[in-house]
């Protein structure tokens, strides 16, 4: 959300599944985000 | 077994607010100057509640904060069901100086984040005289929306998750993962549309930028808290604001985000104590 508001990134056609899961979807980066870390 | 008691004490006030009955929820601690608190958008006054069980707070403080009509344990009013909830400055105003006189608060020091913030410099700017001071935290003049706003309230998105993840990466990267977690949980527990309806205010009903400049810290002391963390409300806003507002006082708050009372109280203390005290000193 912080590269959308700052214009970086944008999300465009149909947002709903990715919307519904948002919480799934960042936690998961971020999983892998600690796994890169750790590596 | 041993239960520990906090000091908070809840208590429900019955208070009619823009000619309806309302049942507020409202929580105190300590004693001594009043210090009201203002809790985020679609959140509660649970946030609060680290400031409220800090005794370099509340001697020195009576630290009150409510929950807003449609938040926490204060009920939306009757007829909720047939309309749809959108906060506005004229109501938000009436509601803090409705509660301020329902608890008759002297000249209160006032503390509001995110949406409290934005009101907190609308009150700055109208009602200087009914403070002591006032302190803003991530309080920006305006934010642009910036998504769909109507993925907050839709029967197919589940409104908690979605407020909540929307607000997770608001948080600072060093908050304790306790504090993270609960912040979140607060926006899980929200009604629905509430959130939305609050960011009707925060987005766009309760722009300031054109009137901001006017604020006169002369009539009430102002303090600006921002976490460097916040990509909603952000320094480089907040310190725009500071900067067209003489005598404001302007802190960025290093490795804080969003949510600085309720995310990192420990490291938000550090900077809201020194405020307290030179307000104290007026």
């Amino acid at each position: 959300m912080a590269l959308i508001k700052r214009r970086v990134l944008k999300a465009e056609g149909n947002l709903q599944i990715f919307m519904a899961n948002l919480r799934y979807f960042k936690e998961a980066l971020a999983k892998l985000r600690t796994a890169g870390e750790a590596a | 077994m041993t239960a520990q008691f906090e000091p908070i004490v809840g208590r429900y006030m019955h208070l009619d607010l823009f000619g309806r009955k309302h049942r507020l929820y409202v929580e105190e601690a300590g004693e001594g100057t009043p210090l009201l608190c203002l809790h985020t958008a679609g959140a509660d006054g649970r946030q609060y509640r680290a400031l409220m069980n800090d005794e370099r707070v509340t001697r020195r403080h009576r630290v009150i904060a409510f929950d807003m009509p449609w938040h926490g344990k204060s009920s939306p009013p009757s007829g909720w069901h047939n309309e749809e909830y959108q906060l506005t400055s004229a109501q938000y105003t009436t509601m803090i100086l409705g509660i301020m006189t329902a608890l008759e608060l002297d000249r209160p020091i006032l503390i509001g984040c995110s949406i409290g913030g934005r009101i907190a410099l609308h009150l700055a700017l109208e009602h200087p005289q009914a403070f002591r001071a006032i302190i803003g935290l991530q309080a920006g003049a305006h934010v642009d929306p910036y998504y769909d706003l109507n993925f907050l309230h839709r029967p197919d998105v589940h409104g908690g998750e979605v407020s909540a993840a929307i607000v997770s990466g608001l948080v600072g990267p060093d908050a304790p993962d306790a504090e993270r977690w609960e912040t979140l949980w607060h926006y899980m527990q929200g009604g629905p549309g509430v959130f939305k309806g609050d960011l009707y205010f925060y987005k766009l009903d309760g722009d300031i930028r054109g009137r901001v400049a006017q604020i006169d810290t002369s009539r009430c002391p102002l303090f600006l808290l921002s976490g460097e963390y916040d990509y909603s409300c952000t320094p480089e806003e907040t310190l725009g604001v500071a900067n067209s507002i003489p005598g404001s006082e302007v802190t960025i708050m290093k490795g804080l985000g969003h949510f600085p009372m309720s995310e990192n109280p420990q490291e938000f203390l550090k900077h809201l104590l020194p405020v307290l005290e030179m307000i104290g000193g007026r």
